[in-house]
């Protein structure tokens, strides 16, 4: 029987993988992608929650979770391609016009 | 009953802007070209949702549903969300209003670069109904949000709100800055979102399985309804680490959506590069709605853990207030300047929410709040508006203060309001920017943090150097250039709405008090009615 | 056997998830997020949660993947071999902060007790999903559909070019000048 722990274990282990994504890379799709891997882990972590106390709720919530992903990507899709015809990149530190 | 007609009256105004939003878009496209049209409409649309958030509290109270739950507890039906119902619909409106022709003979902006050359074979041919049904749209996102007694309806409502500004920040998609704002927003906010939601999982956890805002009150206090409890029994009153995890994940994602210090690093570019009428937009609409659910949440639900966020809270406050402040001293651009001075202005909000955590003082510091924003997204929305109406006659891309030299002498009436909104936004005396301080002040103060008001009015010295170093080249400078501002009717109708709002609840503030006042004594945490 | 089955997925989503953020290639990294993805519909089915698995497969590893690939070949950024990482500051702090979140994440874990899940729960059905989606939760399920909507206009308003019939007022590069 695998216990709640190791679910949550796997789940903190994955929203950090996807953070340090965020935080050291410049490429702009690869930063969206890691973003996709932390709402992921979440998604464990309320699945898993969901199983063992046990409520639906969290199962609701993951489903919420996708519809709002699935919007982010597309919207969040466009932008780039925007700022690709802009730049010819999608490296973020090009994208860096604006200071203080 | 999982849903009944009573239930539609308490969303009213998100179907009445949802449905607008659809009418605008087939407008369009059987009368293309006839924005007036179309901003008639929204216009119309926006202060029948606004009619029908006050009319539904009306019948409430009146039919004696009171304290009845709606929509099985996603959202609240009380003042509180009616009054902040009516703020996002004005905001929304103002919005509409200072729009005009936005898109339809921009100014030809000087290109800064090889991409922008590139690009200017692209230009848009947006629809003005794409638009203006974004702005609907989003702000019925903010409405849920700032409804929301679920942890699901708040990141969803949430989710709304922000996906609706990225596309906004962008929709400018043949200017490089645009683009670079939308981009900055998007990465930045989605990485929030993510904190937010992992937060959620973990308060989903630790309380049992509860979202709903009553339902986490009541596994606070042990009281499980059913089930078996995940965790240890905790000292009470100091909460387990799951659960002071997840209020930090949470609160992460909160603050990062009102721009307070830690997380504002996004908001200065974003407001920059967004086009001016969605940058006045977002300094409103987000923050008014995160502050309603921050309030709800951390005043009603969480106050017994105060001991443990209230020292986070009050160092971010801190340096929330002094950094956006001392940054906007050393701008030059002034949408640089009124972006962080609405950064400033979060951190004097932040004050409110600290009250809150008082039970004794949380509802005049909810009511200080309700004043506050109203007052606040009057003058921003008005700064905003002239900053837009001085870019387009000078056709520049950037905001230079120089631009506003003799500004008083060519355009005393632009100027004028400009002034007001300023000197407001310093909070000096005639102005209702004033009152909505003080009353946020004294509630902080009733609470207990003398320190921390001390603090924020100190600031408030600060930050009326670089107000009124505005104010003074506007009248005391030359003209440095010719400018041909042209004022658009539909604008001139919102630097009014503004200006007499300034003006009039800055004499007479207590009608609009009173208001405040019983909304937030009628905050409430309804339960839902099917599991 | 289940141990067995949670060890060998857990181990391959942690995996995947490390390829994601470390290869130089866009196109490798969205594949091993494809196979995150299926390895957490794997484990939502060991959880009891088969329509979430389900939705998991279609709307990430369908969906979502689909829209990045195609994104990431209509680029043409698949020739890049470059890392493209953050400067040396910025990157050690981003692991500092990577690294605080993971010992905050586990830190709340302490004091957990983890109680024997049941085992004949139909929680995960979709049917007893469906329920709750249409009943507790009408109002978000509606405003799912709102969020929608925004994407859709936004996406189309964002990516709209210029028509041949707006010539005129665009470029006037085509040989007239």
């Amino acid at each position: 029987m695998v216990g709640l722990n190791w679910y949550l274990v796997l789940s903190a282990l994955l929203f950090c993988i996807g953070a340090a994504g965020v935080l050291t890379r410049r490429n702009a799709i690869i930063i969206f992608m890691s973003i996709e891997l932390m709402l992921n882990a979440a998604n464990l972590a309320l699945v898993a929650f969901g199983r063992f106390i046990p409520n639906v709720t969290g199962q609701a919530l993951v489903f919420f979770v996708m519809a709002v992903a699935a919007a982010e990507v597309a919207v969040g899709l466009a932008i780039i391609v925007t700022i690709f015809k802009h730049k010819e990149s999608v490296d973020i530190d090009k994208v860096n016009l604006m200071k203080w | 009953m999982a849903f009944s007609y009573s239930d539609l009256f308490v969303i009213a105004p998100e179907i009445i802007l949802t449905a607008l939003a659809l009418v605008v878009i087939f407008v369009e496209l059987a009368w293309p070209r006839c924005e007036a049209a179309l901003q008639a409409i929204c216009a119309v649309g926006i202060l029948l949702a606004g009619a029908a958030a006050a009319i539904s509290l009306g019948v409430q109270t009146t039919a004696g549903f009171g304290s009845a739950s709606f929509l099985n507890g996603m959202v609240a039906a009380d003042g509180f969300s009616v009054f902040l119902k009516v703020i996002l619909a004005t905001i929304a409106l103002l919005i509409v209003l200072i729009s005009r022709s936005y898109f339809s003979n921009a100014p030809n902006q000087p290109t800064e670069n090889i991409g922008e050359q590139k690009s200017a074979s692209l230009v848009s041919r947006l629809r003005h109904s794409d638009y203006y049904s974004l702005i609907l749209l989003t702000t019925v996102g903010m409405m849920v949000l700032a409804s929301a007694t679920d942890l699901v309806a708040l990141f969803i409502g949430l989710e709304t709100m922000s996906v609706g500004l990225y596309c906004l920040a962008g929709i400018r998609f043949e200017r490089v800055r645009s683009s670079e704002s939308a981009l900055k927003y998007l990465l930045l906010g989605a990485f929030a979102s993510a904190f937010l939601l992992f937060g959620i999982a973990l308060i989903y956890g630790a309380t049992n399985g509860a979202t709903n805002f009553k339902a986490i009150v009541d596994a606070l206090q042990g009281s499980f309804s059913s089930g078996i409890s995940l965790l240890e029994p905790a000292p009470a009153m100091k909460g387990t680490p799951l659960l002071l995890a997840g209020i930090g994940f949470l609160l992460i994602g909160l603050l990062f959506k009102i721009a307070a210090v830690p997380f504002h690093f996004w908001s200065p570019d974003v407001y920059q590069g967004a086009p001016t009428p969605v940058t006045a937009f977002m300094s409103a609409g987000p923050k008014a709605a995160a502050l309603a659910v921050f309030i709800r949440l951390f005043g009603w639900v969480l106050p017994g853990l105060s001991t443990v966020w209230a020292p986070m809270l009050w160092l971010i406050a801190a340096l929330t207030m002094t950094v956006g402040n001392i940054i906007a001293l050393a701008q030059t651009d002034v949408k640089r300047m009124l972006a962080y001075s609405s950064i400033a202005h979060a951190g004097y909000l932040l004050l409110a929410i600290l009250a809150a955590g008082n039970p004794q003082v949380r509802e005049a510091a909810a009511a200080g709040m309700l004043f506050y924003l109203t007052i606040y997204y009057l003058m921003n929305i008005g700064a905003f508006a002239v900053v837009y109406i001085i870019n387009r006659a000078r056709e520049n891309s950037d905001y230079q203060i120089g631009d506003y030299y003799g500004l008083a002498a060519k355009q005393p009436w632009v100027a004028g309001v400009l002034a007001l909104c300023l000197i407001s936004l310093a909070g000096i005396p005639p102005t209702a920017g004033f009152f909505s301080k003080l009353y946020v002040f004294s509630a902080a103060v009733k609470a207990g943090y003398i320190g921390l008001v001390v603090i924020a009015v100190l600031n408030s010295v600060v930050s009326v150097y670089y107000y009124l170093r505005l104010v003074v080249y506007m009248y005391m400078r030359p003209l440095e250039k010719p400018l041909a501002a042209r004022l658009t009717p539909t604008t001139a109708v919102a630097l009014m709405i503004c200006t007499i709002g300034i003006l009039g609840l800055g004499l007479l503030p207590g009608g609009l008090m009173k208001q405040a006042q019983t909304g937030a004594a009628q905050i409430e945490l309804p339960v839902p009615t099917v599991e | 056997m289940e141990l067995i089955l949670f060890l060998i997925i857990g181990l391959t989503v942690i995996g995947a998830g490390m390829m994601v953020i470390l290869t130089k290639n866009p196109v490798t990294s969205a594949l091993y997020l494809t196979l995150a993805f299926f390895g957490l519909a794997a484990l939502y089915v060991l959880l009891g949660a088969p329509f979430i698995a389900a939705l998991q497969v279609m709307v990430y590893a369908g969906a979502i993947m689909v829209l990045f690939l195609f994104i990431v070949m209509l680029l043409n950024l698949r020739d890049k071999q470059t890392w493209e990482l953050t400067t040396g500051m910025r990157r050690a702090l981003g692991l500092v902060v990577a690294a605080g979140i993971l010992l905050v994440a586990l830190a709340a874990m302490k004091g957990l007790v983890s109680p024997p899940a049941p085992l004949d729960t139909d929680m995960g059905s979709p049917a007893a999903v469906g329920l709750a989606l249409y009943r507790r939760f009408l109002l978000p399920f509606e405003v799912a559909s709102v969020l929608l909507l925004i994407a859709i206009i936004g996406v189309v308003a964002m990516l709209k070019q210029k028509s041949p019939e707006q010539a005129p007022e665009g470029g006037g590069t085509d040989g007239r000048t």
